[in-house]
């Protein structure tokens, strides 16, 4: 003889066994001593969890919740926030300062049909290489550096004859480097769950 | 309190009145701790569950149908943050139904703390099970639903809950045989 299975005597004690199932079921727990013995066992646990009394709570949560409510929608800036925020302005103001101070135009400009925009990365790298050089050095504060073969790289503007502002680019990237660090301090300084 | 006061204590929660969402938390709260208090088996973790569960209920008030009431959604808001509790928790009870013996049911000196009465005993073994079987438990015995709806529950297959429920059940019958 087939016993039933545990899932089959659970589903029959559940009420969720089609109805010919159900039948076939029934008819064989009457016939069968083993079957019926662990279906009761089964029923029995139905019956001490129904018995579980209520547990009084022994304090009020209102005290406690509402503080936490009050917290979480006070207007205080989120110092991480803050923080990520204050690095995605910084960097815009950057790029701006950067765009201007490279075509050495308004930026309103940069709308005209004939713009092409200049080749950035190899700029920077020509300043930064000529930067070090020292005998330039003395070139470098409250000065304009000329390089000579800049004609090549920058788009054709009037008004534009190869002069860069040499300090504008060295604050721009001790100011990007500036704010890098800040930005990875404070993350490094935050626990793992804030920083999540 | 009547369903049509609580739908309108739900609408000015859900527009940022805390003094409404207060008095839903009074009404709701012995019930919520319940829950809380048959799936982590400790009173101190089970208020603190109660509170994270109204918090989330409040965050998510926006999200619930106020048509329905709100003691059952609130009930199913509760196993899951106990079980995430659980879960980060770890290491879990065995699985395995053959690691986890049962508790003696005449302890000695040493086993006082575990047992002195029949509900002690009952809560203790559901203590006992693994978190996903205390949940299925809460959500089959306590909260009356399907197999298909604590799977939605719980965000697993309906054959995962089945299996886990009458492992729970037979763990438990076996554990608790001297109890009937």
């Amino acid at each position: 003889m087939h016993h039933l299975s545990a899932s089959q005597l659970n589903e029959y004690l559940d009420n969720t066994l089609e109805a010919t199932t159900r039948e076939a079921v029934a008819e064989h727990l009457t016939s069968c001593t083993e079957c019926r013995a662990r279906l009761e066992e089964i029923r029995s646990i139905f019956g001490l969890l129904a018995e579980l009394p209520e547990s009084p709570l022994q304090h009020d949560l209102r005290s406690r919740i509402l503080p936490r409510l009050r917290q979480k929608h006070s207007p205080s800036l989120n110092p991480f926030f803050a923080a990520q925020l204050g690095a995605a302005l910084g960097t815009v103001l950057w790029l701006v300062v950067a765009t201007s101070t490279l075509i050495q135009i308004p930026i309103v400009r940069l709308g005209f049909p004939e713009f092409q925009f200049p080749n950035a990365d190899l700029l920077t790298l020509r300043l930064v290489s000529q930067a070090y050089f020292p005998s330039l050095l003395p070139n470098l504060i409250g000065s304009q550096f000329v390089i000579p073969d800049l004609s090549s790289i920058l788009p054709h503007l009037p008004g534009l004859e190869g002069q860069l502002s040499v300090p504008h680019l060295a604050l721009l990237i001790a100011g990007t480097l500036f704010v890098g660090l800040i930005g990875n301090a404070f993350l490094l300084s935050r626990s793992p769950q804030e920083r999540k | 309190m009547s369903s049509r006061d609580e739908r309108a204590l739900v609408v000015r929660a859900v527009q940022g009145d805390h003094d409404a969402f207060n008095e839903l938390v009074g009404l709701h709260q012995q019930a919520v701790f319940n829950v809380a208090y048959r799936v982590l088996g400790n009173v101190h973790d089970a208020e603190d569950a109660a509170q994270d569960t109204f918090i989330r209920a409040y965050q998510f008030m926006d999200k619930f149908d106020n048509s329905r009431p709100l003691a059952p959604w609130l009930k199913r808001i509760a196993v899951n943050v106990c079980l995430n509790r659980l879960e980060a928790q770890k290491p879990a009870a065995p699985l395995d139904d053959e690691m986890a013996q049962p508790l003696d049911p005449n302890p000695g000196p040493e086993g006082r703390l575990i047992t002195k009465d029949r509900n002690e005993r009952i809560r203790a073994e559901m203590k006992r099970l693994p978190p996903r079987y205390r949940a299925v438990i809460e959500l089959r015995h306590f909260q009356d639903l399907s197999y298909e709806e604590a799977a939605r529950e719980l965000k697993r297959p309906v054959s995962d809950v089945k299996s886990d429920l009458f492992r729970a059940r037979k763990l438990l019958a076996e554990r608790l045989r001297d109890l009937k």
